[in-house]
């Protein structure tokens, strides 16, 4: 009968690792950006002097801050299906990332718009501007300047985070390493070369993240 | 103006008592809506069968990465059979290859799944296509020779599997640690983490054979079928399954099959066993 | 559909097992809290202190942490370590690597904590023949203390809510029991809203007392 065992790593493996790490860098960007487009709304909606604004769009973020990826996970992929919502593997994953990070991205765009001063606004609004261009003119650019360090940041932690779409089957990074550590039971080298890999994803941004804060502070 | 933590605790205890509410209110009980998978398959051009990659050799990962096992071969045999394409879906652990049936993320879970009275009630299981048993495998050191010698010992088993109501059985002393797959759990074992492992008596086969510290119990206990799951209210599909197994049996091919992954014959598949 | 019927109630009948879970829960996260801290409060140390030897591996050992996912640093401390033969339970393994990946974290912030602190402290403390123990023990930290309190109850929200994780290793916490009420009761959606419900429950509720409480210590303006 056909038995394999194998004793360590080989080429096949290395390329699953970097199948891995390239699916890893596509969940995390498409579940960020997703969630960046839904985070201006609601971070929108919560900044907002409207209570039946604000108030949902603060249950919709603490909810989901005050919950484990893992539950939100389960629920997106084992729960949607039957309310009739059938969603792929790979949906599943970039669904839960988009709906967390919305969250905490919503929270730093309300801290955004927060950040510029009031007598903004009134110039803005002095000048004849309706709230729209105020928005698009004013207030926005000035706020994506306090929102790109807190950006980076949530990416850098997204990229961890996403280690827990592991656990519905998708070819990520930590699910690469499973795979293999069942293969070969070389867990200290796998899950060693696992981390190595997240490193050299993350550690990069996150100088990138200071350079940037840096810069941003310098242009006032 | 101020969301103060305090209103939207409020807001969860309020929600928490509606969900009681609820579910305390008898539930009318919906039509449930028939099933036709078979059509869906056909139509669709590709079969999505859920299995295992980390059994072997039902379902495992060979040198390449590609899932092979006596599961895929049977899934491959299936897709040729329904002239479709064969998307294989590796399951991650034991229970979720129901979860992930019931959610319609597979269309069949063909993974060593023994059918039970009790997962019955969720799902439906075809006819047996292979008959199996539930083992003990442990390392030599434990010197087990029988299912009572497991007495006190620390023993590992995969969450929702049937190993791991019999062990509960027959040794209720025995200390449980639970995996959620069968293979982190023989990990386990060869680091000595744990004592013993419960699993189908293939398995334990198997893996004995693999590492030489490890041995296995020759007593299999609760013989036990492996079926093919599918949906509730999907009759055609099943009997579509049914027949299926039936062809693969009288023509030899799984015992073809069976030979090739166990080298040897497959306990007869017949009510008096 | 797939001819589902929501059925709340063989969720809520075992109520008591998912509270078992939450109990495991909050205890693996308060001695996570509390050696964290401790091992937060070294490296923080380590990371002002002029002797380089302290100072960089301090660094990397932020680093390391900080850049990589947290159920992978699991993994590796319960399979990994067992390889070069040192041996682990599932509990302990979960609780080092908990202890290990929130001891990085919380260096970081007992550091701002302490650099917080007007560098005029230091000197009159030194001026009054304080040792480096007495002065750190006396006059720095109680005011670090006041500085660290915030993140430090965010940390610990955190806590609870990534100790889920340490169900994928057999540690039987509230998501653990989660998921076998889930394969028991063959009710993915029910459960896992249930379980959902009760971290969400116990984050307000201990962020709330935290919060409380930090008012009433705090009392004095800075």
């Amino acid at each position: 009968m056909p038995q394999y065992v194998q004793d360590r790593l080989n080429l096949y493996d290395a390329v699953l690792f970097l199948q891995g790490l390239g699916n890893t860098v596509a969940l995390c960007l498409l579940g960020l950006g997703l969630g960046t487009l839904i985070a201006l709304f609601v971070g929108l909606a919560r900044a907002s002097h409207f209570r039946w604004l604000a108030w949902p769009a603060g249950l919709y973020i603490e909810i989901i801050r005050d919950s484990p990826l893992l539950m939100q996970l389960y629920l997106v992929f084992f729960a949607l299906p039957l309310l009739g919502l059938q969603v792929p593997i790979f949906a599943a994953g970039v669904a839960t990332l988009m709906v967390n990070s919305s969250a905490f991205m919503a929270e730093i765009v309300r801290a955004g718009i927060q950040s510029v001063g009031k007598d903004q606004w009134d110039a803005a609004r002095g000048l004849g501007m309706g709230y729209p261009q105020v928005m698009r003119w004013v207030v926005m650019p000035q706020a994506f300047r306090v929102m790109v360090p807190p950006g980076v940041g949530l990416l850098i932690g997204l990229i961890k985070d996403s280690s827990v779409i592991s656990v519905i089957s998708y070819l990520e990074l930590t699910r690469v390493g499973q795979i293999l550590t069942e293969k070969t039971f070389l867990s200290f080298q796998v899950f060693g070369i696992v981390a190595a890999l997240y490193f050299v994803l993350c550690y990069p941004l996150s100088r990138l993240a200071l350079v940037v804060e840096r810069r941003l502070k310098v242009g006032g | 103006m101020r969301i103060t933590r305090r209103s939207l605790g409020v807001a969860m205890a309020v929600g928490f008592l509606g969900l009681l509410l609820w579910a305390h209110a008898a539930p009318a009980g919906e039509a449930p809506q028939m099933q036709d998978t078979l059509n869906t398959v056909v139509k669709r051009g590709e079969l999505i069968v859920g299995t295992f990659d980390f059994f072997p050799p039902w379902g495992f990962r060979d040198a390449q990465n590609n899932i092979v096992g006596m599961d895929v071969d049977i899934a491959n045999e299936l897709a040729k059979e329904l002239k479709v394409k064969l998307t294989l879906v590796a399951v991650p652990t034991t229970q979720d290859r129901i979860n992930f049936l019931l959610t319609g993320k597979i269309d069949v879970a063909i993974s060593n799944f023994t059918a039970t009275l009790e997962r019955s009630k969720a799902i439906t299981f075809s006819n047996p296509y292979v008959i199996d048993g539930i083992g003990v495998i442990f390392r030599k050191e434990a010197n087990i020779k029988d299912w009572k010698d497991l007495g006190t010992k620390r023993v590992a088993v995969t969450t929702g599997s049937t190993g791991e109501i019999l062990i509960k059985e027959q040794a209720p002393k025995a200390t449980l640690l639970r995996f959620d797959q069968a293979s982190t759990a023989l990990l386990a074992v060869q680091q000595n983490k744990a004592d013993a492992q419960i699993e189908d008596y293939t398995y334990t086969v198997y893996h004995a054979g693999r590492d030489k510290n490890l041995a296995y119990l020759n007593k299999p206990l609760a013989f036990q079928p492996y079926c093919f799951g599918v949906r509730k209210f999907d009759p055609e599909w099943l009997n579509y399954a049914n027949f299926f197994i039936y062809r693969l049996q009288q023509s030899g091919k799984m015992k073809e099959l069976y030979k090739k992954w166990f080298g040897a014959e497959p306990f007869r598949v017949s009510p008096s066993w | 559909m797939y001819g589902y019927v929501f059925q709340f109630r063989p969720v809520f009948q075992e109520l008591p097992l998912l509270l078992s879970g939450a109990l495991v829960t909050i205890h693996i996260s308060i001695l996570t809290l509390f050696f964290s801290f401790i091992v937060g409060t070294m490296g923080a140390l380590c990371r002002i202190s002029r002797f380089r030897w302290l100072n960089v591996p301090a660094r990397w050992y932020v680093e390391f942490i900080r850049n990589t996912p947290l159920l992978v640093q699991l993994f590796f401390i319960y399979f990994g370590f067992s390889q070069i033969n040192i041996e682990v339970s599932n509990y302990m393994a979960g609780l080092i690597g908990l202890v290990v990946n929130n001891g990085a974290y919380l260096t970081e912030i007992v550091r701002a904590g302490i650099e917080a602190i007007h560098k005029g402290q230091f000197e009159a403390g030194h001026s009054l023949g304080l040792s480096f123990p007495q002065l750190m023990r006396y006059v720095v930290f109680p005011q670090a203390f006041r500085v660290i309190y915030p993140p430090l109850c965010n940390q610990f929200i955190g806590i609870i809510l990534w100790s889920s994780l340490v169900s994928t290793i057999a540690v039987e916490d509230l998501a653990l029991r989660g998921k076998e009420l889930a394969s028991t009761t063959f009710r993915s959606f029910e459960t896992y809203a249930v379980v959902t419900l009760v971290y969400v429950v116990m984050t307000l509720t201990i962020s709330g007392i935290l919060k409380v409480l930090g008012q009433r210590f705090f009392r004095r303006p800075a």
